[in-house]
């Protein structure tokens, strides 16, 4: 990349005003072509530029874009359900493996001490503790249909919420509660799967266990948007931005049978609640996370509040590290998530999806500039770390307001 | 008018624990008023909006409960409005507790409320996240402390007390930009800061740290805290008000204060003796904040006149030349300064 005197040159699929105005303060210029030295690209312009066929759009030495080739592996619903499952899956079998182990060798110590002899060495690496699970249970509809229908039947007064995996802003959401409301979407003609049965859906959609009892306050549903930085998967360098919001539903929240198909009562997405009669222009529906950290300190503690926190960083990494070994690591990559998290009257956060694309939207001020200095903050880690020279830093002029995690 | 509220005259008025419950058996006529306040100020704040309905909830007990007025001590915030026996909307000048034999408060609280009158309950809907809960906190702190806030009397530490306690202090800590208002942009630091002392500095401030501020108030038992953050934020910012040409640069000036943080600001105030200060004139003044809120509620006028005494014995410029009659100040200014505030002890 050209060094701070030389001219940058930037290349953006969005014409959004956050972004612009952060490139043009910066002083960089515009190109529309391959001269680029940062890219701000979307993620199907990502994919042409990622094809191994196209030698010609292969990324120079210096060029940094900002998508993993493969981020799908953690933006796409279905995809995230699977690899978190298999990374819980695989973390347990390894805590099991190195708990007996460690019984062994504690019993190994006790036999090396009753000879006389030295304690053997215990280094053992400590394996991080895997969160309880984060991700709400999740079907792929068509594939996983019939045991998912096994699952619905062994909890009868489940609620599940389906999700198209293609599609974003709430389009295409349902609640189920009854499996007759399934076959509402189910399209005719008909495809048949491999056993002659017609399949329910037309594009690929995943179920999973709606979190019925989430925290409400003033009565109301919210989900917290998190920005999530991440320079490299191996090693894992994570920074996770302190200004997200919270994003609330205008309705008062029921669980009320009547209102299951009540989407502003229901689904969080901005796209959604601004179509609602008394959504506000004033706040947008957005309010800071440190206030909700205040309400929940004030209401249950500074205890209760610290280890909220603590659990909602530990979800992120351990979501990172689920996908750790599979994202293709290039060096050229950088990567800025939004993280959908939704906390429970037990305050317990549950991840619902990872966007590759967070919406850089504004709908209020407040909401301009916090997005303003997310993009600030992002570049110049972005920039940092790719040349290197952020190594061991933990100025804060340099990381803004992210706070790193490596 | 008199229509609405005839046949409300001689209803049962709520116990404070019906209040609490939010029973609304009765619909008043200022009930609207404090909606659409609510509307207007909770429900377009960034912070306060979630709790919108509980804040509504709030004030609207609060106009139920007939003990408010007997229960704030520096007694009721302004003439209650009254419903004779005759149902005519009468407005008397005598205590609520003489006006029951013959008529209805509206509302019964005796607390005729004002724009921005449901900024006091926002705080408290952070606090607890159910009415039962939060309500009695809300009553008490109101009764005690935040009716002072917009209470016009001759009381010690109501508004007229706590504003005129501002601007002594920013006519003795920040006298440049005191003076720079009010000679070159015709205006006062007053005017600008009213609305923090009246609010309490809700909206003005962030959440947290309108609840250290009012913290701090309960732990020194004085809503003086108030303009005395009010004039710390004054002095703090002197520079920038003296580098202000226009008014609309002042208004910038005191539009923004979400990042102040109260509380150092308030301790670097008051107790700079204490922590070594270098400046003369933070010590000096240290002592005579430090002062004026122990002796709460002995007369305004000691402190003041010691705040006089050490002035002159440190150069401070400008207002030093005031007292001796010197300089661009005219002579009423000096006049209003020396004047011993003994209406205040009424």
């Amino acid at each position: 990349m050209r060094r701070e005197n030389e001219r940058i040159v930037y290349r953006t699929d969005f014409d959004k005003y956050v972004l612009i105005s952060n490139f043009e303060r910066l002083g960089w210029t515009r190109s529309t072509d391959e001269d680029f030295d940062i890219y701000w690209a979307s993620v199907h312009n990502v994919r042409g530029l990622f094809n191994p066929e196209v030698l010609s759009k292969r990324l120079r030495d210096g060029q940094v874009v900002n998508h993993f080739p493969n981020h799908y592996e953690l933006t796409r619903k279905d995809l995230m359900a699977r690899n978190i499952k298999r990374y819980r899956r695989e973390r347990e079998r390894q805590a099991l493996q190195e708990q007996a182990e460690e019984s062994l060798s504690s019993f190994a110590s006790f036999a090396a001490r009753k000879k006389g002899q030295s304690e053997p060495n215990l280094s053992m690496p400590q394996v991080d503790r895997v969160p309880p699970e984060w991700v709400p249970a999740t079907y792929s509809l068509p594939n996983d249909y019939a045991i998912f229908v096994e699952e619905f039947r062994k909890s009868p007064n489940s609620t599940w919420i389906a999700k198209p995996t293609g599609k974003a802003q709430g389009r295409g959401i349902f609640l189920v509660s009854k499996l007759n409301q399934l076959k509402r979407w189910s399209n005719a003609p008909k495809e048949k799967n491999q056993q002659g049965q017609p399949l329910p859906f037309r594009e690929p959609y995943i179920i999973s266990r709606y979190i019925s009892n989430p925290l409400l306050v003033g009565g109301k549903k919210f989900d917290m948007r998190l920005y999530v930085l991440v320079t490299s998967y191996r090693p894992l360098k994570v920074f996770l931005y302190r200004g997200g919001f919270c994003r609330f539903c205008v309705e008062q929240y029921s669980t009320d049978v009547a209102e299951i198909d009540n989407i502003f009562v229901h689904l969080t997405n901005v796209a959604i609640q601004k179509q609602a009669e008394d959504y506000n222009e004033q706040h947008g529906g957005k309010w800071a996370i440190s206030d909700l950290m205040l309400f929940i300190e004030s209401t249950r503690g500074r205890a209760a509040s610290e280890k909220l926190a603590s659990d909602m960083e530990q979800i992120i990494v351990h979501t990172l590290k689920a996908v750790q070994g599979i994202i293709v690591n290039d060096k050229h990559c950088f990567e800025m998530y939004g993280f959908d998290v939704l906390i429970d009257k037990d305050l317990r956060p549950w991840l619902l999806e990872v966007n590759a694309s967070p919406s850089m939207t504004t709908t209020t001020e407040d909401d301009r500039l916090l997005k303003l200095r997310l993009i600030n903050d992002v570049l110049n880690i972005a920039i940092q770390e790719k040349r290197g020279q952020l190594e061991g830093c933990d100025d804060d002029l340099i990381l803004g307001d992210f706070a790193s995690r490596s | 008018m008199i229509a609405d509220y005839t046949h409300h005259y001689s209803l049962r008025v709520l116990s404070a624990e019906e209040a609490a419950r939010g029973i609304c058996e009765w619909e008043w006529l200022t009930d609207d008023v404090l909606r659409l306040d609510v509307a207007e100020h909770c429900a377009n704040d960034v912070s306060y909006f979630p709790f919108d309905e509980l804040v509504e909830a709030l004030v609207l007990a609060l106009s139920r409960d007939c003990e408010v007025g007997q229960l704030c001590e520096s007694g009721l915030p302004q003439v209650p409005l009254v419903a004779d026996a005759a149902g005519a909307l009468a407005v008397q000048t005598s205590e609520l507790r003489e006006v029951r034999a013959g008529g209805q408060a509206m509302p019964p609280s005796g607390v005729v409320p004002f724009k921005g009158f449901s900024n006091y309950a926002c705080p408290f809907a952070f606090l607890a996240d159910r009415l039962e809960t939060a309500y009695p906190i809300f009553r008490s702190f109101y009764c005690r402390h935040l009716c002072r806030l917009h209470t016009i009397s001759d009381h010690p530490e109501t508004l007229l007390s706590l504003c005129a306690l501002f601007e002594q202090l920013v006519v003795s800590t920040a006298p440049r930009a005191a003076q720079h208002l009010q000679f070159v942009l015709d205006s006062s630091p007053l005017r600008y800061a009213f609305h923090w002392i009246v609010t309490g500095f809700v909206g003005s401030l962030p959440a947290e740290e309108v609840l250290q501020l009012w913290d701090r108030v309960l732990g020194f038992d004085s809503v003086a805290l108030v303009p005395i953050l009010a004039a710390a934020i004054v002095a703090l910012r002197s520079k920038l008000i003296l580098a202000a040409r226009r008014p609309e640069e002042v208004q910038l000036v005191f539009s923004d204060i979400s990042c102040v943080k109260a509380i150092p600001l308030l301790q670097s105030f008051l107790f700079a003796h204490e922590l070594g200060a270098d400046a003369n004139w933070r010590t000096e003044h240290g002592s005579v904040l430090s002062a004026a809120l122990a002796a709460k509620k002995a007369a305004l006028v000691a402190p003041i006149l010691e705040a006089k005494a050490s002035i002159g014995e440190h150069d401070v410029g400008a207002l030093s030349r005031l007292f001796r009659g010197e300089g661009p100040a005219s002579t009423d200014t000096v006049e209003i300064l020396l004047q011993p505030q003994g209406d205040c002890n009424a």
